[in-house]
């Protein structure tokens, strides 16, 4: 039955509801055609041909593959050699995070909270927190790998300021890599936390003052814990990209610190591996789901808690 | 406890860019009064009420509590209570928690704290709420809540921004007793921003009416309403019937007040006042009669146009010739006289129910 049959049957009430509410929803669902398509098309489909790519054995050149197994998966989850790939991957990621917090809150703070009164600080901030994002990837991690050498800026600045007397050997190190991810996430750690902090009605902080709590402790029990849901999506974000970032750790770590996604470039274009790479890329996925999944779990419970009724 | 609370603010300026929120304020609180700072939005009685918390610094002025110069003192050094618009309740912490606060930041014992918040949910009869959180209280009980958290810290003064403007009439009327006799039993200093004239008058001691960044009266809630100093403030707090004419003889305690053809009594003298002066009667202050009565000093005749029967009282609107209209609130009674739309009545007042004012005083 079509919708312009139902006016005409306007002693029947309980149809025409129904009708109304599916033309309702309509224009709605085809909105939503189009993403969908789009999500089957660059998202679904590839995913699952390197889940079905990952269960099968292919011989080197061939693209049909010559019988099921598990054995990457195996290989994967209890060879050394990649637990501990995946280790440094998971201990770099984590710490890009934690480095990144620390320092983008302040600056969060600062750009969320000038913008109150003084506009044009924050518009400085803006400008100086975004413009490295103008700049591609490539060029900043390159920029890195000239910073971090043995001469380069870093050290001859330590050794300067007195704090090392001989260069520290970063490039190619675990250390260097989470100083060059940190750089180039931050923003993206920035700006969530930015725009949460811009939302907290003013009158919580006031009222901790009201109430006798000097600045400190107002940072700590007023402003972090209402700040919470931001902190959880800029380090989801941050940790996502740093734990599949391929050009930085390539760049600023070479082949001598592998990676993740490192070691699945190279199973598909040096080694011609493709099992392999799938079964380390399926993992990779599995790896950030678990991660965001239990950050956005933990948070989400002190979020419900302060908006719904116990 | 909180015994003291004298507060005392002199010349108190604040300005936001070219507008003048406080223009020079003077205000002495005495220990355990309860004042209302009542103007219309933009007067800067929210202004005065966060300057005294500290919220907001002044460009100029001194502000003084217990004899202590706090103008420049941080507001979390301050000692106060203060109660917000919308009780800013952290969204984060129980109802326990919310009123803890005050006192953990204090460094008081967990065995002390814990007794004080159950001692302060129990004054405004809220012990079952401990555990909740503020997200799942009503508006009434957020707004107790705040006001327990406010006392909690036992502060020397407590400040009150409109408190009540987000409740319904019903709860904000029973809210407004409940306050009041909390801040009576407790006797702390209490200042309370509202632009609502019955909720001032219901509640203070005494009220200060304020208007374009200064107070224009201060005063009891009768003083403010039968005494009335400006126009401002008689048009403000309540209604009025207003002229203006000048006065042409005083003596016996009162003087007499030329409006156009009409000479009108007053029972008082306003020795400062000369040249034109405004000559007003509060509605309920007027008596409707068929005709004159012989020994009425003020009278003036009508024709009613407009009845308005509100219950306990009704409204009568009358002219009186001259494209003037009178008010008169006459309280149901059965002696009351209640004239119907067109009948001819006369209105009388007593002299000691005049007020005579400078016409125009901001």
């Amino acid at each position: 039955m079509n919708e312009a049959a139902v006016p005409a049957r306007s002693a029947q009430p309980s149809p025409g509801r129904v009708s109304t509410f599916l033309l309702d929803i309509r224009p709605a669902a085809w909105l939503l055609a189009l993403p969908l398509l789009f999500m089957i098309a660059f998202l679904a489909l590839p995913l699952s041909t390197l889940v079905w790519a990952s269960l099968h054995i292919y011989e080197p050149g061939s693209t049909v593959p010559s019988g099921f197994s598990l054995r990457y998966y195996v290989s994967v989850l209890t060879d050394s050699h990649y637990l501990t790939i995946i280790g440094t991957s998971l201990r770099v990621a984590a710490a890009a995070t934690v480095v990144c917090l620390v320092i983008g809150y302040p600056v969060a703070y600062l750009m969320a909270v000038a913008g109150r009164e003084r506009p044009w600080l924050q518009m400085l901030l803006v400008v100086v927190v975004f413009t490295p994002l103008f700049v591609g990837v490539v060029v900043r991690a390159f920029a890195w790998t000239v910073m971090l050498r043995s001469d380069g800026v870093v050290n001859n600045l330590l050794i300067w300021l007195g704090l090392i007397s001989a260069p520290l050997r970063l490039l190619f190190t675990e250390t260097g890599l989470v100083i060059a991810l940190a750089h180039v996430f931050l923003p993206l750690m920035i700006l969530p936390i930015a725009s949460v902090i811009q939302k907290i009605d003013p009158s919580f902080d006031e009222a901790a003052q009201t109430l006798g709590a000097p600045p400190f402790t107002r940072v700590l029990h007023v402003l972090l814990p209402l700040s919470l849901p931001g902190v959880s999506a800029g380090c989801a974000i941050v940790f996502c990209m740093s734990i599949s970032a391929y050009v930085i750790p390539t760049l600023v770590a070479g082949g001598r610190l592998l990676v993740i996604p490192v070691v699945i470039a190279k199973d598909f274009m040096v080694t011609m591996n493709w099992s392999a790479g799938a079964a380390m890329a399926v993992v990779l996925v599995v790896l950030t789901s678990l991660v965001v999944a239990l950050n956005t779990l933990f948070f989400e419970r002190r979020a419900r808690l302060m908006t719904r009724p116990a | 406890m909180a015994a003291m609370g004298h507060l005392s603010v002199s010349g108190a300026v604040k300005t936001y860019g070219a507008l003048r929120a406080l223009d020079g304020v003077d205000l002495e609180v005495r220990e355990g009064e309860f004042v209302s700072l009542l103007g219309p939005s933009g007067c800067g009685k929210t202004t005065l009420l966060r300057a005294l918390a500290g919220l907001v610094r002044l460009d100029a002025g001194r502000v003084v509590l217990d004899g202590r110069d706090i103008t420049r003192l941080p507001t979390y050094q301050r000692r106060i209570g203060f109660v917000f618009q919308n009780y800013a309740l952290f969204p984060h912490m129980t109802v326990g928690e919310n009123i803890a606060f005050g006192l953990k930041v204090r460094g008081l014992a967990q065995k002390n704290i814990e007794r004080a918040v159950g001692e302060a949910l129990e004054t405004v009869r809220l012990p079952q709420l401990r555990d909740r959180m503020p997200a799942a209280l009503s508006g009434g009980q957020q707004q107790r809540v705040s006001v327990a958290r406010a006392l909690v810290t036992e502060p020397r003064l407590l400040l009150l921004d409109e408190p009540f403007s987000a409740l319904d009439r019903q709860l904000r009327e029973q809210m407004q007793l409940e306050l009041r006799d909390l801040t009576r039993r407790l006797r702390i200093t209490s200042i309370f921003v509202t632009h609502d004239q019955d909720e001032a008058l219901v509640m203070s001691d005494r009220v200060a009416v304020m208007n374009a960044g200064g107070i224009d009266q201060i005063g009891t809630p009768g003083e403010i309403y039968e005494r009335p100093m400006s126009k401002f403030v008689l048009d403000f707090v309540g209604l009025s019937n207003y002229m203006e004419g000048r006065i042409v003889e005083r003596g016996n305690g009162g003087c007499l007040v030329q409006v156009g053809a009409g000479r009108y009594r007053a029972g008082v003298t306003e020795a400062g006042l000369d040249g034109p002066v405004g000559y007003a009667v509060r509605p309920e202050k007027i008596t409707l009669r068929p005709a004159a009565s012989p020994d009425s000093p003020n009278r003036i005749a009508g024709k009613v146009r407009d009845v308005v029967y509100l219950g306990g009282i009704t409204h009568f609107h009358v002219d009186v010739g001259f494209e003037r209209r009178f008010l008169a609130h006459v309280v149901n009674r059965i002696e009351s006289y209640c004239p119907p739309v067109g009948a001819d009545v006369v209105l009388e007042w007593r002299p000691e129910d005049a007020i005579v004012l400078q016409p125009n005083a901001s």
